[in-house]
């Protein structure tokens, strides 16, 4: 196991140790939004979400006391994946032989017709969405205001560049540059935070 | 097109931050033309590559309170450890000698087990040292684990410790023990108000405005210094002679554990029964919030059960956050319509609808004395309050504060009122009215928001008011009107990361005079961002004479983005910062960030900066926005102006100054200057003497000199605490007998010398000159 994977392990580890709050906390702060917010587009109301969300964080809590790691063999993502759908869609079990509180039938057609590869495009997207804010959040302090200014601009508003320049007083070199040391930052912010969960697979014994 | 492209191995250092400004500047030249290496960089950053899906945030996505509880739920207890709530105090006793005791903890003999929660327990037991009989309420380890939660519990027990009222349980001490902490208290066999309700049933009417005037009293008493119960309901409250006495207990400790804990029922952290729409909603809450659970608590004793029941968690909640009850004569018809009209008050879903504590208290007397009139309850509810706030006995005594313990109080001096706190004056006060502080020491103020109303606050004379912020999150003041603060010392205890300044004014002129202003942080400095004390947007004036600022991080934040015209104090500036006869420790004296046509002046006289830095300049600004007069001050300083090197040459451009005799030192450089192509930083003609300073194009100074060399420099990061000062004071006088018209800094801060000022001619002078109308003329 090479440095960095060992590195990852550690993270997971801490995990395990149920006395390790502050990792559980980064963990919680990390996956919880991402997941009530997949659920919330599938239709579920907010309270209704939020359960599923604390199912699949119970599960995956539960999970960890026996996890086993298989480096290099998917993802953390998409296991985290699947255990959201798999609580999904006993969710949506239950919620068919009740009642339907909310127009549960045409909302259940509505998410059972969604082929399962949108779906997952969808987790995948709003994983990559939370991991940018998260980041962002995080590194944006250690950047002057044009540094910033120069990468949202041109990475997340898509303004050309030459102009980006031009409204900061910058070179487009220097957009350049700016733009570069921040996305460096972001993906070093994560990578530290969650030892790159993607590499790992786990496996659930 | 470019003969030779920096290595690959050059632009992973710039990712990685190890290349310094001076020479991104080189590289950025490179790229301006260079394609291949643009693509190259953005390779190398990552950018396209789908780590991230760069997109705005959207704002409404983050906001859901299920979420928020949901994560708070997921980091306490439940999620990480499954565990929590069963442990036992056993392993953490220690043998006793007493026969009775089945251990000691914390050196105190533990006769019994009172009760268990979610948060922890709660013993009996002897104090051998005073011989009585005491509380320990002991957090759970699982709790105490948590150092932020453990040391924030701590923080709200001792701020309840502080308060000593007939109608609260009195807390005797605040100790830690095999890492728990533990609060001891005074014991009260009664039972619980919810208990007596249990088996007694609801109270009648008397016994209802018995128990309210006495926990309205309690609450005037805490919301007069700033603390907050949070979680008043009958459970939290102690019978201490059957119905007759009745004691508030767990002040603020509800508050420690929701910032750490859900508020699910099986926590003591308390049933959202009694909690008012905003708590309920996660919304920050006020000294309203209590007066709401004050009324749920008075609702549930008249009829018997509490104002909100649902059979399920959530739909309770949702019931608690529309805040709407059944009309209490509904429930119980015979009560009066003076008690149903309060209590209905007090749980008005409108915060600002519900009064205050000594409303509440004042209207209780009445009830119980119908036949006085108003004004005699009014006046006798002003005595007793008065008297309750000269009971209070500070633990933390304050250099500046006079000897005698006189009386807090706020006058107007337009009516000649006397309000109970700072919030009531300024509540009361007409636009450009006097507040008058009255009394010594510390006097806690929850944070102020004044819309449309210019007003200036001073002590009275004699007085040596320390007004300090309670809110880690909020200014003491946030106004939109022109203030003039005089004689104060103003402070701020910043536990929190992001820190509010002291005070934010947006479109009005500010005056400090014989003011100190101490901005103390409990948070590592590296997580400070920006912690100002004066946050001023589109002022037309900020002026600080005769004051200290000490020690404060960063004193004067200025962003101009419109400034009318009718509003500057002088044309052609758009603003002007004055500092005259001050001294300042700390990072920052003043950031300008000057985003208008016009330039803004700064103006320093007469004063002395002991800094990181003196002067930090928004990069963006159009050229010559920013006009620097310095004269007769002793600046050290690890720089002048803060910048970037790469920002350099944009930050002169924006600068105008001119200094005349002062003296410098200077750690580094006046300002940091790009390297030209290929030197190493820094680069040559960087100015590190006043001379180099003199013959940059945009600066000018005459009679100013360099320190004289030998003198040690006084470090900033140290330098925190009042004691600090002192022991700096012989350096600052060794600076200051070199200059041959040295700053004479000898009025500042409350104290004799401001009052012979007041009592002086120029006195007039000067407050005919402050009237708030936003016009502005010399202060000298």
């Amino acid at each position: 196991m090479d440095q960095g994977l060992q590195t990852r392990a550690t993270l997971l580890l801490n995990l395990r140790d149920v006395e390790n709050h502050a990792a559980w906390e980064r963990f919680v702060d990390l996956y919880t939004p991402l997941i009530f917010q997949f659920c919330r587009k599938r239709g579920l109301q907010e309270v209704d979400a939020a359960d599923v969300a604390q199912e699949v964080m119970k599960a995956v809590a539960g999970a960890i006391q026996k996890f086993e790691y298989e480096p290099d063999r998917g993802g953390f993502r998409n296991w985290l994946f699947t255990v959201t759908r798999n609580k999904l869609k006993s969710f949506w079990d239950r919620r068919q032989r009740q009642p339907a509180a909310m127009g549960g039938t045409t909302m259940m057609q509505l998410i059972q017709e969604q082929p399962g590869s949108s779906e997952e495009l969808d987790w995948d997207h709003e994983y990559r969405l939370r991991m940018f804010h998260w980041a962002a959040d995080r590194v944006r302090a250690e950047f002057k205001v044009p540094t910033w200014e120069a990468f949202w601009k041109t990475a997340v508003q898509n303004q050309p560049i030459g102009e980006v320049a031009r409204a900061l007083g910058l070179t487009e070199g220097a957009v350049y540059i700016a733009r570069s040391r921040v996305i460096a930052k972001l993906r070093l912010a994560v990578e530290h935070a969650t030892g790159d969960w993607d590499d790992l697979r786990v496996v659930a014994a | 097109m470019n003969a030779v492209c920096p290595t690959p191995a050059t632009w992973r250092a710039l990712l990685s931050g190890a290349v310094p400004e001076a020479e991104q500047v080189e590289l950025a030249g490179h790229l301006d033309t260079c394609e291949p290496c643009r693509q190259l960089l953005e390779q190398l950053s990552g950018h396209g590559t789908t780590t991230f899906v760069f997109a705005e945030r959207d704002d409404s996505r983050n906001e859901s309170i299920e979420l928020r509880r949901l994560v708070s739920r997921l980091k306490g207890v439940e999620g990480a450890a499954g565990e929590g709530i069963d442990w036992d105090i056993a392993p953490y006793l220690q043998p006793s000698a007493g026969s009775e005791a089945i251990g000691t903890f914390g050196g105190y003999e533990v006769l019994e087990i009172v009760a268990r929660g979610g948060m922890g327990i709660v013993l009996k037991a002897h104090d051998r040292q005073l011989d009585r009989v005491v509380a320990v309420k002991v957090l759970a380890p699982h709790l105490a684990a948590n150092i932020e939660f453990r040391e924030r519990f701590l923080r709200e027990a001792r701020a309840a410790a502080a308060l000593q009222h007939d109608h609260v349980v009195v807390i005797h001490s605040v100790g830690e023990e095999a890492g728990l902490p533990f609060i001891v208290m005074q014991h009260l066999a009664g039972p619980s108000l919810q208990a007596w309700l249990d088996t007694h049933g609801r109270l009648g009417e008397s016994e209802v405005i018995r128990v309210g005037r006495q926990l309205a009293s309690a609450l005037v008493a805490a919301h007069a210094v700033g603390l907050i119960h949070r979680d008043i309901k009958p459970a939290n409250i102690l019978l201490e002679d059957g119905l007759a006495r009745v004691r508030l207990t767990d002040f603020g400790l509800v508050h420690s554990v929701n910032q750490t804990n859900t508020t699910d029922g099986h926590l003591l952290a308390g049933t959202p029964q009694f909690m008012s729409p905003e708590q309920a909603a996660g919304a920050p809450v006020g000294v309203a919030s209590d007066l709401f659970s004050l009324g749920g608590t008075l609702y549930s004793l008249a009829i018997g059960h509490p104002p909100f029941v649902a059979d399920r968690m959530t739909e309770l909640l949702a019931k608690v956050r529309k805040g709407i009850v059944e009309p209490i004569r509904r429930e119980r018809s015979e009560l009066s319509a003076g008690l149903a009209g309060l209590i209905g008050r007090l749980m008005s879903p409108d915060p600002t609808r519900r009064g205050t504590a000594a409303e509440t208290l004042a209207t209780f007397r009445k009830l119980a004395r119908p036949k006085k009139a108003n004004l005699v309850v009014w006046t006798t509810a002003a005595a007793a309050l008065l008297a309750v706030l000269v009971g209070i006995v500070w633990p933390d005594p304050h250099p500046n504060a006079g000897d005698a313990n006189r009386p807090v109080g706020f006058t107007l001096r337009s009516g000649g009122t006397i309000a109970s706190s700072l919030a009531e004056a300024v509540e009361l006060a007409t636009p450009g009215d006097l507040i008058e502080v009255h009394g010594d020491g510390l006097i806690e103020v929850q944070p102020l928001t004044v819309r449309g109303k210019p007003l200036r606050i001073r002590n009275a004379v004699g007085a040596r008011p320390v007004l300090r912020c309670v809110s880690s999150d909020a200014p003491m003041f946030d106004t939109d009107s022109a203030l003039t603060l005089e004689g104060l010392v103003l402070e701020h205890q910043l536990p929190n990361v992001l820190a509010p300044p002291l005070i934010r004014i947006t479109g009005a002129s500010l005056r400090l005079w014989h003011c100190r202003m101490q901005k103390r942080s409990l948070v590592p400095r590296a997580y400070r961002q920006r912690a100002f004390c004066v946050e001023a947007n589109d002022a037309p004036l900020v002026e600080i004479a005769y004051s200290e600022l000490i020690p404060v991080e960063r004193a004067v934040g200025l962003v101009l983005q419109n400034v009318t015209s009718d509003r500057r104090p002088v044309e052609p500036f758009a603003a002007e910062v004055r500092i005259m006869q001050s001294l300042m420790f700390g990072m920052e004296t003043c950031e300008v960030e000057n985003r208008t046509a016009e330039p803004v002046r700064l103006t320093i006289e007469d004063s002395v900066f002991i800094n990181r830095l003196l002067l930090r300049l928004d990069d963006l600004a159009p050229a010559n926005s920013v006009e620097v007069r310095i004269k007769d001050s002793v600046i050290e300083v690890d720089s002048v102006i803060f910048g970037f090197a790469l920002e350099a040459q944009y930050i002169l451009t924006n600068l105008n100054w001119s200094g005349d005799n002062n003296r410098y030192r200077v750690q580094q450089a006046f300002i940091n200057l790009p390297t030209s192509q290929g030197r190493p930083a820094p680069a040559p003609g960087t100015p590190r003497t006043v001379v180099d300073w003199d013959g940059l194009a945009e600066v000018e100074e005459t009679g100013s000199r360099m320190m004289p060399a030998g003198l040690r420099a006084v470090f900033m990061d140290a330098l925190l605490t009042q004691e600090d000062l002192t022991a700096n004071k012989l350096e600052i006088e060794a600076m200051l007998a070199d200059m041959p018209s040295p700053p004479e800094i000898v009025r500042m801060g409350p104290g004799k010398p401001y009052e012979d000022w007041r009592a002086s001619p120029a006195y007039v002078i000067w407050e005919a000159a402050i009237r708030p109308d936003h016009a502005v003329s010399p202060p000298k």
